[in-house]
């Protein structure tokens, strides 16, 4: 029995040979390298900033008040732990199969396949989310617009924080029809004050994001790049002209009680007229309690900084992976994290953070939109009662999400390719086109996406994104550690910061920066909620099926550690053949 | 140590495969027992961790069971104690028949005052033919709440019951009706009725503000 766990674990840890891998990425034969570092740094900026920025700056600022600005560094550090991590090892195993790779090489195929499984499900739920949240910013840049010449096409209800439920008016449910999943419903109230229930057909919007993103996937990853930079450009002067906006309306008495005490109900601060101290408040103006909401707000613009583990995907595209790839995805970090911070900061600075909590609209409005709501509330950027500062914000949201959706399509490939190529999955899946892609897989990709993000909606599948990319930081981390114990000798252009308290020979035994970076993580992933935890192990069983039942046997490691007996007329043809 | 792939092969793929059901049926009857513990998951009830579930609050007017009629063919006066949200109350002209003759008496005119609460006083003078355009109102606003936090839809509704910026408890509603004929044009002809009359029905009725609980949907962050 032992015998029998022991080849099995000896399977499972079967590692990638180095030398084959960096072979089979600068080969000819391979995917044309056609990125530089400030293609990968536009690649980097368009997967970490889509429209959630434009709405999580507002829920950090009910939970820290102006602490939300040092919230944003907090996220940062345990973001830039794997950032280092990632780059020292796209730096010295420049193969596109980003965290699975490394780890498939720094710790075996049994590893590398559970991250390649949960990275599968992090970009297919990403893009399938991020799909149906273009559909909304879609919607709402096209109801924006709506307003000026039929009124009624935007039915204004409390169901959204907006206010706005797009596309849902009871005269006409047409609309709501053919732009919802047939999961979705809304109920709208008409004219005559009847409820009437609106039910989705198909959401067309998310299907033609979906085909136009795939097909300029599909033209060429340095066309793609051309488009993904239009798109960063475009979306970062958006967020750059509201930071200035929020700016201009800059009041130092804003920051003056940094820390928010309110009654959670009504919203009114414990310092004003009209505090109920017998009612429930939320109060963190003591030292832990605030270091708490720090940290909870920090938890939560985390996940505004997911997306520049996908640049890695691209080291085989790369010019010169070695040098360009911690380039990009160290750059996309600083430049992610200072428009963060800044936009934190210009919001706390332009309105106090008592506006933002509470139930009344008000506050929901200020959550939702809080540029929108901050640009509202002082007039700014207003032309005839048309709001253009809300409609810049809506065009930045769909223009960012637009440019994640590309970025999360291109890295699924991009591992799916990886594990195809090592056998682990169905050959047709690693063939490359005459531009150099692979065009088959992305077609394949684009289709799944479009399907489901078209009938489907995912609820609480949501949150497995988040599982998914905090399970690869960390074993990324991880893997980074052991490779430096295993593999001394390669090459390492980049290398990530280690303060290791204990070495052994010039490895590093106890080392605190990845330690630290691991249990940062690992915070993060227990407190995810019980659902997400128990679908990402049962995700991890059926990863574990398919890998006992196709993966194992198709493995070109393992075929390369145990070649096929030669045939009888094959000896013949070998022994014929002169000694050299 | 075996040199055959097989020999690797199959204790690997029987393991993964035993783990793999495992990870499975150790998981997968449990994720309906706590879907609702995620935050994208849109239930009505909060999840086994009892994490209260943010709802969306849409307020709908409805008019209160107890209404005041007030029939009239000279004054009368109706109330209405409406206990609730208070939403405001309505009248409604339900019937109003004159029988004064044109060219003869000139028609009654009636009068109505709604009171009730702190809100201004709505006046309404009209005769029986322009009764359709006699109806009228005294509105509170919706609630200025648009969120709630409960463990469920029920738990939800109590809490905004409590929530002082609701306006909940009872108010009494006034409708005060008034008729008054002016003198006829000319003196009534021998033979004729020289008095006219009027019936006029007022229908006063409370109304209150109900809460809809619809979860609150989260759309991707990203």
């Amino acid at each position: 029995m032992r015998d029998f766990a022991g080849r099995a674990l000896t399977r499972w840890g079967f590692r990638k040979n180095i030398d084959v891998l960096l072979e089979q990425a600068s080969s000819k034969h391979g995917l044309a390298k056609t990125l530089t570092g400030a293609n990968l740094v536009m690649l980097g900026v368009a997967g970490i900033i889509g429209g959630g920025i434009f709405v999580l700056i507002g829920s950090g600022i009910v939970q820290a008040g102006v602490m939300v600005v040092p919230a944003f560094l907090v996220a940062a550090s345990i973001c830039a732990v794997a950032g280092f991590a990632y780059a020292e090892l796209a730096s010295s195993i420049p193969a596109s199969g980003s965290a699975y790779a490394y780890i498939y090489t720094a710790m075996g195929e049994l590893p590398g396949w559970m991250v390649a499984w949960a990275l599968v499900l992090e970009y297919a739920v990403g893009a399938v989310s991020v799909a149906v949240a273009c559909r909304n910013n879609l919607l709402a840049v096209v109801t924006q617009f709506g307003h000026l010449f039929n009124p009624a096409d935007a039915v204004r209800t409390p169901q959204l924080p907006n206010g706005v439920q797009y596309f849902a008016n009871p005269e006409n449910p047409f609309w709501y029809g053919m732009t919802h999943s047939p999961l979705e419903s809304a109920v709208s109230t008409n004219s005559a004050g009847i409820d009437v229930n609106l039910h989705g057909f198909i959401n067309l919007p998310s299907i033609l994001i979906v085909l136009i993103v795939t097909a300029i996937l599909v033209k060429g990853t340095k066309e793609s790049a051309r488009f993904t930079a239009v798109l960063v450009t475009l979306k970062v002067a958006i967020l750059l002209f509201a930071i200035g906006v929020a700016f201009s309306l800059f009041n130092a008495h804003n920051l003056a009680d940094p820390l928010p005490c309110y009654n959670t109900g009504t919203g009114v601060p414990c310092s004003a007229a009209g505090f109920d101290p017998s009612a429930p408040t939320y109060d963190v103006r003591n030292f832990l309690p605030a270091v708490a909401a720090v940290f909870a707000a920090g938890a939560i613009m985390f996940f505004a900084y997911i997306g520049f583990d996908s640049v890695s995907t691209t080291a085989e595209e790369t010019k010169n992976p070695k040098k360009d790839l911690p380039v990009g995805i160290l750059g996309s970090l600083i430049i992610s994290t200072v428009l963060y911070i800044l936009a934190a900061l210009a919001l706390v600075g332009a309105s106090h953070w008592s506006m933002f909590v509470g139930n009344s609209a008000a506050a929901q409005l200020a959550v939702g939109e809080p540029f929108g709501f901050v640009f509202e509330q002082n007039h700014a950027l207003e032309v005839g009662g048309f709001s253009i500062g809300a409609l810049l914000v809506r065009l930045g949201a769909l223009i960012g999400t637009t440019s994640v959706l590309l970025v999360l399509i291109l890295g699924g490939v991009r591992v799916f390719f990886n594990m195809s190529r090592d056998g682990l999955l169905p050959a047709w899946m690693s063939r490359i086109s005459k531009r150099g892609n692979p065009s088959v897989t992305t077609w394949f990709y684009g289709a799944f996406t479009l399907v489901l993000a078209g009938l489907l909606t995912l609820g609480a599948a949501v949150e497995l994104v988040n599982i998914g990319t905090l399970f690869a930081f960390m074993m990324v981390i991880i893997a980074t550690w052991l490779f430096r114990i295993r593999r001394p000798d390669v090459e390492r252009p980049f290398t990530m910061p280690m303060w290791s308290v204990l070495t052994r020979k010039g490895k590093p035994i106890l080392p605190l920066f990845p330690i630290l970076g691991i249990i940062g993580t690992l915070v993060l992933i227990v407190s995810l909620d019980k659902f997400t935890l128990l679908a990402s192990i049962t995700w991890a069983g059926v990863g574990l099926l398919v890998y006992a039942l196709y993966g194992v046997r198709h493995s070109k490691e393992a075929a390369e550690r145990f070649p096929a007996p030669t045939t009888p007329a094959a000896r013949i043809t070998v022994i014929g053949e002169p000694d050299e | 140590m075996p040199h055959e792939r097989h020999h690797h092969d199959r204790p690997a793929a029987i393991l993964a495969s035993i783990l793999g059901v495992v990870a499975i049926l150790g998981t997968v009857f449990f994720l309906p027992t706590f879907y609702c513990d995620s935050p994208s998951a849109q239930c009505d009830t909060a999840g086994p961790s009892g994490k209260a579930v943010d709802f969306d609050v849409a307020w709908a007017k409805v008019d209160a069971t107890n209404k005041a009629v007030a029939s009239t063919g000279a004054a009368a006066n109706g109330e209405v104690a409406v206990t609730g949200i208070q939403a405001g109350a309505k009248v409604t002209v339900t019937d109003c028949t004159d029988t004064a003759r044109a060219g003869l008496q000139q028609p009654a005119t009636i009068t109505y005052t709604l009171s009730g609460g702190n809100l201004t006083p709505l006046s309404k003078t009209f005769t029986c033919a322009d009764k359709d355009a006699a109806a009228g109102e005294i509105t509170f606003p919706a609630p200025d709440v648009v969120k709630v936090s409960a463990d469920d839809v029920t738990a939800g509704k109590e809490s905004l019951a409590n929530d002082p910026k609701v306006r909940a408890g009872t108010t009494t509603y006034t409708l005060k009706v008034t008729v008054t004929r002016p003198a006829g044009p000319a003196p009534s002809p021998i033979g004729l009725p020289t008095d006219a009359t009027i019936n006029v029905t007022l229908n006063l009725v409370g109304q209150a503000y109900e809460p809809n609980l619809t979860p609150h949907p989260k759309e991707a962050t990203k």
